[in-house]
């Protein structure tokens, strides 16, 4: 007999894994759903807003967008829409789940209302029977509920759990299968196992033992919920976010209607490669998991008296298709009967650790948690610590998960002192949900951890700038320094034009754009701050409303001077963090790479034009 | 020779009762479902469940299916025969169970329509896989049920000069 830790190295933290991909798909729906609430959004209150606050929304695209975020009078709509996209995604994300349980709960029902599987044995009965005839004699055997009541207290399932036996008469083959829900579930056998009930006993008891497994473990409660969770996120959440997508990129990229969107609600190649990655990591983790759930039911099956032999029977001797099998095992939810077989006779005596794909699953899963706490943190909306402190109380999952799965290079011998003695009775039932030493060591860990990130709070500070834009350090920012001014060459038109652009208001604000950013420098904090930023701010929606320089040669640092401004002002003024002084160099950086393109448009100037003077 | 009223079901059982007795416990599960029901689960084809499952795919050919289908499609068609009348009259001999089933005095089953059953039950159980040998065995039992009109009785223990009892 094997061990309790053996066992738990047939599942390899199948549980836990369950939890945490029905955790990232709850966390996905989230930023999905954000993301589609601000595409709405985009589309219908924000040509509004622009329209009342005087911003092209049809001007070069970059200054529509450095419209839309940085705009003064644009920055009420903006929080209405960030506020919409949070509460709605997690209203919607909350809808779900209800919705997922509702299906979960009904889907035996109708399940059974649209198979009209002929009955067998109802639950009643088969407690009944349970509770009546003697458990386990041999004359017990000779009628089918007797027969099944002996197997079921041989599984050890308690009555509360015993389940209802259908028959599906249509199903020729030598099996069965097990669906429902919590107190409700059901064992549908094949009629080509239930006929051999009596001609082959052992292969019929295997079976039924093995289905009796999946109830006690409660497989069929995780299976069945991951199943419903994940219809639903698909029919509600991912299937209109593709649909929305799709066919706003379809218009943009085809049809060539431009548009601009709220900070986060842009369709691109990247929400469907985000879709994609999603559908995959569910597949095959799912896949996986049920995979090895299958082997601890084999394991407990054996355990409770089944003849291992009828493993032992199933096993290809096929030596070709080997690559395709590979290829294709990792998307089915049964093992291969080599490896079934070869669980049972050679049960573990090492933890190698987990699989490879486990580890990647793991890792990607990871990266989609990861993922949905620095969006959560961007958007601002939510308190950052009420954020953080969620992500702290999902560590315990995180870390557990990985002690179990994580690849060893030197194998960790195990206990393999038998859980219970040999024998007939309620003492060869399996281990049940007694957790390995492993298991337990895992979860104090994490415990541990979430107590110590709790009162340390090491995400404190992230989220406080925008993320995902290079910095200024790169040379390519910061360089080319004032490089020595170049007569512009401007042919009749142009000069004309640019003349106008600067005799129109333009060099007026250069100067004053000039003169906030020299401001915005300071470092101090304070009231001094505030009142700073409020200036940057206004000045800035000025420039963002202004025509955009006439000629090539300035448009471009037109361009960069407006992107640097508002990079600097989003980490100087915007960010959430408790310590304003922590993202002040890095401002500073972005400011005075803005005022190396002020000064390049300065430059350009057409010598017959006026230059007022300079200063703040 | 005298005819007794043979329901469908009556004469499935005596069938499998004969030929396969281990499959009984199959039309015993069906018991309180009517011929339309059973017909319907029997044709139906099983869902390849993916879930849960044990994940045996050997599937084991049933004789049950095999009988019902064909006698239910005799009766419902006439197996394919084109003499007029032997739908009604089909129909009339496999009246559907009903809770008092009457008598009836209809002629047996002519050599046409046994051999057409015949053949219907060798084509049907090769195609669920049974083996040819148990196919004309098959088919040779349900002509036999048909042809007498009850349940055979089981063969007498051999006496001396050979000679079985007959009714």
């Amino acid at each position: 007999m094997t061990s309790v830790e053996s066992r738990d190295l047939a599942g390899r933290a199948s549980t836990r894994r369950f939890l945490l991909l029905v955790t990232v798909l709850l966390a996905s729906s989230t930023v999905l759903l954000g993301a589609s609430v601000l595409t709405l959004l985009s589309l219908t209150s924000l040509p509004h807003c622009a329209a009342e606050a005087g911003v092209d929304v049809h001007t070069p695209a970059w200054r529509a967008l450095l419209a839309v975020q940085f705009h003064a009078d644009l920055a009420g709509c903006r929080s209405d829409a960030a506020r919409t996209a949070v509460y709605a995604s997690l209203s919607y994300t909350c809808l779900t789940c209800a919705a997922a349980l509702t299906l979960y709960w009904q889907l035996p029902r109708w399940r059974l209302r649209r198979g009209r599987l002929p009955l067998l044995l109802a639950a009643d009965a088969v407690k009944t029977a349970a509770v009546t005839g003697p458990p386990g004699a041999p004359h017990g055997r000779e009628s089918l509920p007797g027969h099944l009541a002996g197997l079921l207290w041989q599984a050890g399932v308690p009555s509360t759990s015993a389940p209802t036996f259908l028959v599906d008469p249509r199903a020729m083959s030598v099996g069965a299968f097990t669906f429902g829900r919590a107190g409700r579930y059901t064992v549908c056998l094949h009629a080509g196992l239930l006929v051999r009930r009596q001609t082959d006993p052992s292969r019929f008891d295997a079976v039924v033992l093995h289905e009796l497994a999946h109830v006690r473990n409660r497989d069929v409660d995780l299976a069945y919920l991951t199943v419903a969770l994940w219809r639903v996120f698909l029919a509600l959440v991912l299937g209109p976010y593709l649909l929305l997508n799709g066919w706003l990129s379809f218009q943009e990229h085809v049809l060539g209607t431009a548009r601009v969107y709220w900070d986060g609600g842009a369709p691109g190649p990247a929400s469907f490669a985000l879709s994609a990655g999603l559908v995959v990591q569910t597949y095959l983790a799912r896949a996986d998991i049920l995979r090895h759930r299958e082997l601890v039911a084999d394991h407990d099956a054996v355990t409770c008296g089944a003849d291992p032999s009828v493993w032992g029977a199933q096993r290809s001797s096929r030596a070709s298709g080997a690559t395709r099998t590979r290829l294709t095992r990792i998307w089915r939810s049964h093992p291969t009967w080599d490896e079934r077989h070869h669980t049972l006779t050679h049960p573990p005596a090492a933890d190698k650790g987990g699989t490879k794909l486990q580890f990647l699953l793991f890792v990607t899963a990871y990266v989609t948690l990861l993922g949905t706490l620095v969006s959560w943190l961007d958007n601002g909306t939510i308190p950052q610590r009420l954020v953080r402190s969620l992500a702290y109380l999902a560590t315990p999952l995180i870390v557990a998960t990985l002690i179990a799965i994580r690849p060893r290079r030197r194998p960790q011998p195990l206990d393999l002192s038998p859980a219970a003695p040999a024998g007939d009775g309620p003492s060869r039932r399996p281990a049940g949900v007694h957790r390995a030493p492993r298991t337990r060591r895992a979860l104090a860990v994490g415990s541990l951890m979430t107590v110590l990130f709790l009162v340390t709070d090491p995400l404190a500070g992230i989220g406080d700038g925008p993320t995902g834009d290079s910095g200024p350090y790169s040379l390519g920012d910061l360089w080319p320094v004032r490089q020595p001014p170049e007569p512009p060459r401007y042919d009749a038109g142009t000069r004309v034009r640019v003349g106008a652009w600067y005799d129109g208001g333009g060099a007026d604000l250069l100067r004053r754009l000039d003169g906030a950013l020299s401001a915005a420098e300071d470092r101090s904090t304070g009231s001094g701050r505030t009142r700073r930023c409020a200036a940057l701010e206004r000045t800035m929606s000025e420039t963002l409303t202004f025509p955009v320089f006439p000629a090539h040669e300035g448009a471009e640092n037109w361009r960069l001077l407006l992107t640097w401004t508002t990079k600097g002002y989003a980490i100087q003024c915007r960010s959430g963090s408790h310590d304003p002084a922590a993202g002040a160099w890095e401002a500073f950086t972005w400011y005075r790479s803005a005022q190396v393109a002020l000064g390049r448009l300065d430059d350009l100037r057409p010598a017959t034009t006026s230059r007022p003077a300079s200063g703040p | 020779m005298t005819v007794m009223d043979m329901a469908l079901r009556s004469v499935v059982k005596d069938v499998v009762a004969d030929q396969s007795p281990h499959e009984l416990v199959l039309l015993d599960v069906m018991e309180p479902l009517d011929d339309a029901q059973i017909t319907a689960a029997l044709a139906g084809r099983g869902r390849d469940e993916e879930g849960l499952g044990f994940g045996l795919t050997e599937v084991a050919p049933l004789v049950t299916p095999v009988v019902w289908l064909v006698l239910n499609e005799f009766v419902s068609r006439g197996v394919g025969t084109t003499v007029d009348g032997i739908v009604v009259r089909a129909r009339r001999l496999f009246r559907q169970r009903s809770a008092q089933p009457r008598s009836l005095t209809e002629p047996t089953l002519t050599a046409e329509e046994l051999n057409a059953v015949h053949q219907r039950i060798r084509e049907k159980a090769t195609e669920a896989g049974i083996g040819t040998e148990e196919s004309q065995r098959l088919a040779d039992a349900v002509v036999a049920r048909l042809a007498c009109g009850r349940r055979p009785e089981p063969d007498p223990p051999q006496q001396g000069d050979g000679q079985a009892t007959s009714d």
